[in-house]
């Protein structure tokens, strides 16, 4: 558990950028890039500073893994889609305007690829059979805990899960999320207290028998 | 996790109080709240132990093969970059930057290609109408009559023609000198019936001592009926004719033509005093001369071809006598409803709209009726052979998209 980092803390609200008025400040060069905002480091990078992408892709490397690794079940798959959302950065860096805040426009773009890959492995699965999934090394620690997230997670409605992992491990507020999933506000807090709801009593109804299953971790998941 | 009434407030605001999506007074007022009511409190430790546990599910560490691929992806953009400006960075996006002025002035190009394209085919269609209707009675061009020589002929037409008697048997009416007009009208006509215009039509070319040289009648059951005819009238009698025909309903369009054929009558008559001559000479030839049979034969060859042709420009002499005698009406007659753009006042326009808008209705649902009940079942069958698959398919994309 040494060398596994908890998402919340990667991508925590200090990390955040105070308002929008903040952000919108010149980047200065001569300024460490770990002072300026995600909004200022992505203008930057725009105009071609290569050190303001690099220090974005440091704040956000983990957390993009961490979101494609709870929806997904293939960890390279996970790789695969960080790298893709990190390249369509790059090549939309040209085009960028800072219309909402970087983590919104970046979990915009990381949810497309999200669904893009999910449709296309959804059509060969339909024709070609589904993958044997990866399990995560037994030597790994979290396996049971992820297991039965994993499972419980499954259980709930498709919109109400996205919304609840991007509030509990992505840490956007109502109004992003909102934005995101194009659904009203009001949606997003209805459908939410359901999610956890729903995920409590599936929580409680594993409990007991999680001892059961601890015994034999290195099982598919 | 319901919560009683009397709560001031919802278990989905005890929800947001957790996440801070509550407003400052509103934040105070659930934290007075809490301190007083144990209910409350538990509700929302409860959502805190949720979210606690969720956050137990921590991904493993981002592997480092991400920053290699991604730092390659970077030097290649650096590169694309390389001489392009500051605008146009990266290779794909720079590319990506014109296709849409690449598709927007390819599409404009297409389509005022394809507007050049309909209005040279239109233009052109039209020139040809034009051309075939100038030259609708003859094979091939021919000179224009003059004034002079048309009007001569109507002059001389118009004596023998008019009344209501019945007429006498046409007779030659080409003169030794005068001129040789063929004449050809073109009228249409837009009748109340035009069931009732047949009987009509037979007594005035009875009356006139003329002929339909072709006629044909259509009574479509979805579109108005017509009647077409290319009459043959004596040319004394043309001009009572027409105005009895005129009499068939309203007048929608009238053009009249001739054709000066003196000429050509002129050199036919020439050619065949030729060839009669030439005629008479080869028979002198076989009856006073002698010769080996395959003179003999020679000479009845050529006499032969020689007839031929006399023959031949005989008939084309008669043909082109009969086109004089014998003026050539094109007659067309429609119903009333039928589609006169421009001369029909609005009010009749309206409602022959109506009318065919109506007919267009009930031709469309009785044409999809038809429809169906000819290739319903197959249609059917079809969804039935196609549609199982495909349902099932859909099933299974379903269930695996929820796994993947």
């Amino acid at each position: 558990m040494d060398n596994v980092l908890p998402a919340v803390s990667l991508n925590s609200r200090a990390a955040r950028p105070n308002s929008m008025d903040q952000s919108r400040t010149e980047f200065d060069a001569a300024k460490p890039a770990a002072e300026s905002s995600d909004e200022q480091l992505m203008i930057a990078f725009s105009r071609g500073s290569n050190d303001a992408f690099t220090e974005l892709f440091t704040r956000y490397k983990q957390p993009l893994f961490g979101f494609f690794w709870r929806r997904v079940t293939d960890r390279a798959q996970a790789e695969e889609l960080t790298q893709e959302t990190f390249v369509a950065v790059i090549r939309a860096a040209p085009r960028y305007e800072q219309s909402a805040q970087f983590r919104t426009y970046l979990y915009a773009i990381a949810l497309k690829i999200l669904r893009a890959y999910r449709r296309k492995a959804a059509f060969r699965a339909t024709f070609m059979g589904l993958a044997s999934e990866h399990a995560e090394p037994a030597a790994e620690s979290g396996v049971v805990t992820q297991f039965f997230m994993r499972a419980a997670i499954r259980k709930l409605e498709d919109m109400d899960r996205e919304i609840l992992l991007l509030r509990e491990f992505e840490q956007l507020d109502y109004a992003e999320i909102a934005e995101l999933l194009k659904l009203p506000v009001n949606t997003v807090r209805s459908r939410l207290f359901r999610a956890r709801t729903a995920l409590r009593e599936l929580l409680s109804e594993n409990a007991p028998s999680r001892s059961r299953k601890t015994s034999r971790p290195e099982e598919d998941i | 996790m319901s919560i009683a009434t009397t709560h001031p407030f919802t278990a989905e605001e005890l929800m947001a109080f957790c996440d801070d999506e509550l407003s400052t007074e509103e934040t105070q007022a659930v934290d007075t709240h809490l301190a007083e009511c144990r209910e409350c409190a538990d509700k929302v430790r409860q959502f805190r132990e949720t979210s606690q546990s969720l956050r137990e599910w921590s991904a493993p560490p981002a592997p480092k093969r991400i920053e290699d691929a991604v730092e390659e992806q970077l030097q290649a953009a650096d590169q694309g970059r390389g001489g392009r400006g500051s605008k146009a960075r990266f290779g794909r996006a720079g590319k990506r930057r014109w296709k849409p002025w690449v598709f927007g002035g390819a599409s404009a190009v297409a389509a005022v290609l394809l507007i050049a394209v309909i209005g040279i085919s239109v233009e052109s269609r039209r020139r040809e109408l034009a051309f075939v209707a100038t030259n609708s009675d003859a094979e091939s061009p021919r000179p224009a009559p003059t004034a002079e020589m048309v009007s001569n002929q109507l002059s001389a037409s118009s004596r023998g023609g008019g009344g209501g008697a019945p007429l006498p048997a046409p007779e030659a009416t080409t003169a030794p000198n005068a001129p040789l007009i063929a004449r050809s009208v073109t009228l249409v006509v837009v009748a109340k019936d035009v069931a009732a215009a047949r009987p009509t039509l037979d007594a005035i070319l009875a009356k006139y001592h003329g002929y339909a040289s072709e006629m044909d009648v259509n009574t479509p059951a979805d579109d108005a009926p017509s009647l077409k005819a290319s009459l043959r009238i004596p040319v004394a009698n043309l001009d009572a004719a027409m105005r009895e025909l005129r009499g068939l309903g309203r007048v929608a369009s009238e053009s009249e033509s001739g054709e000066d054929v003196t000429q050509q009558h002129a050199d036919l008559d020439q050619r065949l005093k030729t060839a009669r001559d030439t005629e008479d000479r080869l028979r002198t030839i076989l009856q006073q001369r002698t010769g080996s049979v395959s003179d003999v034969l020679q000479v009845e060859e050529e006499i032969a071809r020689v007839r031929g042709d006399i023959e031949s420009m005989e008939a084309e002499q008669t043909n082109l006598e009969h086109r004089v005698d014998f003026a050539s009406i094109d007659l067309s007659v429609t119903v009333d409803y039928g589609p006169t753009p421009g001369a029909a006042p609005l009010s009749v326009r309206v409602r022959n709209a109506f009318v065919a808008g109506y007919r267009n209705a009930v031709g469309t649902v009785v044409g999809i009726f038809l429809f169906l009940v000819a290739y319903g079942l197959t249609i059917l069958i079809w969804i039935a052979i196609l549609g199982v698959p495909v349902y099932l398919l859909r099933r299974r994309y379903r269930r695996v998209r929820a796994k993947v």
